[in-house]
């Protein structure tokens, strides 16, 4: 767990080294420690518009990429255990096309009325019919194979991306397209100040809880009739933690957009590296799937510089292949599928 | 790992699916410390019956009772303190550890937040050890033999120092020692058991009473030689069989005819 | 730290405290976004290669900081001087960080990509103490044509405080439109196509468009000049359909920011080989008379280049009306 804060720490750090513009690595350091003792320690002797562009647009980059990843990474994680299965994550399962419809619906429609959360709840209630309906689909006639939940998400993603590019050709507004685009491919551009207390309130309030509920997570990965036999109410605590997980999900994709594979991927590294319980397992995964999208956003944002690719394009990059050899070994080591 | 032992009564206990009875007006008494031998065709209802007992399914009528309260009345958490469910097997898509599995079972005694404490890692250990897992216990649970896993789950099942426990064919799987040993096991185990079994003779030679059940009901309840006889044996299995006593315990052995 | 002025959601003030004259405060409606301006922006930088061709041609340059976004196209030779005195920011837009980095106060675009969610969002740069503006044709608020371009160039000037200079290049460019009107007197309009790329749909030019409006006036007929859209895809059907008689391809920088020599041939030609490769198309009017006409962006954009657009075009849709 130490090597992970390491690392967490490693990424941020390079992540607020490097930009478009560049400042000097020691001049980036003690701006930083500036910023972080309240303007103690190290006196100013730079220039200001560097410190505006680490502090105002760096930073806030750097944690809103943390809180991103570390929120699909526990969504992911919560999503495997309550479905009971490993090939599950907010992408695969339709839940980020969800939010990111539900978003598309209030733009589309210009529908304030909940103020400045509007884009939040949409995208939270759009995610939460995502994966219910997908629940519901893969549950009906019969058992819930890993196969038919996944194929159900598939379907229900192909049919939300529809439902969105619809909007979006039949919306009076010719902006939509470009917004809509930046919210399927997703990235931290815009991230600014203002923009994190919802994100940061929601992960520390979502892992508070899934934390809490731990045991009973572990419970699940048994399956459901030795859930029940172990002491758990199974069918309530799933629906409780589908909301949970819905509304992290939805808040990061009104924030940064869909980023696939985050909340795949992850929880896989920390069973291998921590275990499955998920006492442990949680905050790993928080901490190395914030450690993974800022990484993301760096190879994003320098690989090709000057040109930023949305960051959504590497986490698949590294993601789609990962997943297929998921997807290969499972069919290996569990042979006939329960 | 000593907890007194449950008495369980089912009254009148009625579980449908889709209209049609699984288990129909089943009625009969386990007191406390008895080995109860479920037998019965498959699809007589056995694993329903003991569904409606760990609380998994709620009967569409009757009562099953624990020390006299209705499980149905209360926390699944309260049940999962007192009823200890060995079932068939364990889905295996998460690569927990045996001790992982095991440790499970401490889940409905703890609090919320309560971290594992000694207690739970010495009765975590007492039990790996009682079903000689030791040498197990930080492999994958999926990597096991089915007749590990079945240690396995009973470990489980220990750990939540349960009053009864309930096991839905646990001689699956298991060659005749482990058989053997499993059923000595529970005979001494000191808590009511409750257990779906196949192996006739296995069930006359350890169980104390046994439940014939065909078609959801209870065809006969009592001791072996009542149960055990040629016309209710060929009643519910269709076969014809002969009875004799084991030469050395005395118990009865079916012995299938071959007329 | 610079302090963000921040007043409302909809009205900023930008004060560098410098001397205010009866100019200032100058109020600048654009786009549903309103700005009051205490006094001129000394630190400008622009997104676009129209936005800086614009200002350069209000003699700005010695209030920018930077200019970005030429991708690899050629700035028009009457500005060159100047833009060389500019520092060149990024081939492609200016990222937010650089910038914060020169210490921009105003930032103007000339089309919608400099501002987006994913880079430089208008009210980002706001709180980072910004003033912004985008030239109107980008907010797609219907048909554009030069009355709204002299809008245009009105609002940047006003909110340099150089009126003047913007009624002279208006004045100046009123003059070139008018005798490209009495060169046209009487002639018959030509139907053209505005081709904005694309292979298996071709990609259109559409009736919002400063480009369209220039086609227009040229003495030609946007045959998708109905469409109330900026840019949109059409079908090579609708092509055979309205037979135009002329194809304006119009073509831009690379968006990679990738260096192409020669962009006229390369990006360009390439189109122009791209319509007379497809045997749909083969037997248009347009194509059996080889009538194409290459319009890059920095023409083709909304800005002071314009009527080197509609001169362009007026000539090879009519160039008998211009025969010495």
């Amino acid at each position: 767990m130490a090597g992970m804060v390491t690392l967490l720490l490693i990424c941020a750090l390079v992540g607020l080294m490097i930009g478009s513009v560049s400042i000097p690595a020691g001049t980036a350091a003690s701006i930083v420690v500036h910023w972080l003792s309240g303007g103690l320690l190290s006196t100013p002797d730079w220039r200001e518009a560097h410190e505006i562009i680490i502090v105002e647009t760096r930073i806030p980059r750097v944690i809103l990429a943390a809180v991103v990843g570390a929120s699909l990474g526990v969504s992911g994680m919560v999503i495997q255990a309550i479905v009971r299965n490993p090939l599950a994550g907010p992408s695969i399962l339709g839940v980020s096309s969800g939010a990111a419809t539900g978003a598309v619906v209030v733009m589309r429609f210009g529908l304030v009325a909940l103020g400045a959360f509007t884009l939040h709840i949409a995208a939270f209630v759009g995610g939460l019919a995502a994966l219910s309906i997908v629940f519901w689909i893969a549950r009906t006639g019969g058992q819930m194979t890993p196969t038919r939940l996944v194929l159900a998400g598939v379907a229900m993603s192909a049919v939300l991306s529809a439902i969105t590019s619809l909007l979006v050709l039949t919306s009076p507004d010719p902006q939509l397209a470009a917004r809509v685009l930046f919210w399927t491919l997703g990235g931290f551009g815009s991230a600014q100040w203002k923009l994190l207390p919802i994100p940061v309130a929601a992960l520390i309030l979502g892992l508070a809880i899934m934390l809490v509920q731990a045991r009973r997570l572990n419970l699940l990965m048994a399956g459901d009739e030795s859930a029940v036999a172990l002491g758990l109410d199974v069918e309530r605590f799933r629906r409780t933690m589908f909301v949970l997980t819905a509304a992290l999900t939805g808040i990061t994709v009104a924030v940064s957009g869909v980023i696939g594979f985050v909340g795949l991927i992850m929880p896989h590294i920390v069973r291998l590296l921590v275990g499955s319980d998920h006492r442990h397992a949680l905050p790993a995964v928080a901490i190395l799937g914030a450690s993974f999208t800022i990484a993301a956003d760096l190879v994003a944002r320098s690989i090709i510089a000057p040109i930023e690719l949305p960051v959504g394009i590497v986490t698949a990059l590294v993601g789609g292949p990962f997943f297929i050899w998921l997807l290969r070994r499972d069919a290996r080591s569990l042979g006939v599928v329960r | 790992m000593t907890t007194p032992p449950a008495g369980l009564e089912i009254t009148g206990v009625t579980v449908r699916a889709k209209g049609q009875p699984l288990v129909e007006d089943v009625t009969l008494e386990v007191r406390p410390g008895m080995f109860l031998g479920l037998l019965g065709p498959n699809g007589a209802g056995k694993s329903t019956l003991l569904r409606t007992v760990y609380r998994m399914t709620k009967p569409d009528a009757g009562v099953v009772r624990l020390n006299g309260e209705d499980v149905w009345q209360r926390s699944a958490t309260w049940v999962a303190q007192h009823v200890g469910a060995v079932l068939q097997d364990m889905p295996t898509e998460f690569p927990l550890t045996v001790r992982d599995v095991v440790a499970m079972g401490r889940s409905a005694h703890k609090a919320l937040l309560e971290p594992d404490t000694k207690h739970d890692a010495a009765l975590i250990d007492a039990s790996i050890t009682l079903q000689r897992l030791e040498n197990f216990q930080h492999r994958a649970f999926r990597t096991l033999s089915g007749g590990e896993r079945q240690r396995v789950l009973l470990a489980r099942a220990l750990v939540q120092q349960p009053q009864i426990l309930v096991l839905d064919e646990p001689t699956n799987h298991l060659d005749i020692r482990y058989q053997l040993s499993l059923l000595s096991f529970l005979r001494e185990v000191g808590v009511t058991v409750i257990a779906a079994l196949h192996d006739l003779n296995l069930a006359a030679m350890f169980c104390d009473q046994l439940c014939l059940m065909n078609n959801g009901r209870v065809v006969a309840l009592g001791e072996p030689e009542d149960v055990l006889t040629p016309a209710l044996l060929w009643d519910v299995y269709g076969v014809d069989v002969t009875i004799q006593n084991h030469p050395h315990s005395g118990k009865v052995l079916v012995l299938p005819g071959l007329t | 730290m610079r302090p963000a002025l921040y007043i409302s959601a909809a009205l900023f003030a930008f004060a560098p405290a410098a001397f205010a004259d009866e100019h200032f405060p100058y109020t600048d409606e654009n786009c549903g976004v309103t700005t009051v301006y205490e006094a001129a922006p000394e630190r400008a930088v622009t997104l676009s290669n129209n936005a800086t061709e614009l200002m350069l041609a209000l003699g700005l340059e010695d209030r920018m900081a930077g200019t970005s976004y030429m991708a690899n196209m050629q700035i028009s030779p009457q500005y060159e001087e100047a833009y060389n005195s500019v520092p060149i920011l990024s081939p492609l837009v200016a990222t937010t960080e650089q910038l914060i980095d020169v210490e921009a106060d105003f930032v103007y675009a000339g089309y919608p990509d400099g501002f987006s969610e994913s880079r430089n969002p208008r009210p980002m740069l706001h709180d980072l103490g910004m003033a912004t503006r985008l030239n109107t044709e980008g907010c797609n608020l219907g048909k554009f044509g030069f009355d709204d371009l002299f809008a245009e160039i009105r609002s940047v000037a006003g909110i340099f405080g150089v009126p003047e200079r913007g009624e002279s290049l208006i004045a100046e460019m009123q003059a070139r439109i008018a005798a490209v009107e009495d060169a046209l007197e009487g002639v018959e309009p030509v139907s053209v196509f505005i081709y904005n790329g694309g292979d298996d749909t071709p990609r259109a030019v559409l009736g919002n468009t400063m480009l369209s409006h220039v086609v227009e006036r040229a003495g030609g007929r946007n045959i998708l000049g109905d469409v109330d859209n900026r840019y949109g895809s059409t079908s090579w059907e609708q092509l055979v359909e309205q037979a135009p008689e002329h194809i304006v391809v119009f073509y831009s920088g690379t968006a990679s920011g990738q260096v192409i020599e020669n962009p006229e041939v390369n990006l360009g030609q390439a189109r122009v080989a791209t319509l007379e490769a497809n045997p749909i198309i083969a037997s248009l009017p347009a194509i059996q008379n080889d009538a194409y006409t290459l319009i890059v962006s920095v023409i083709g954009q909304p800005g002071p280049s314009s009527v080197d657009a509609l001169e362009k075009l007026a000539r090879t849709f009519h160039p008998e009306a211009f025969a010495e």
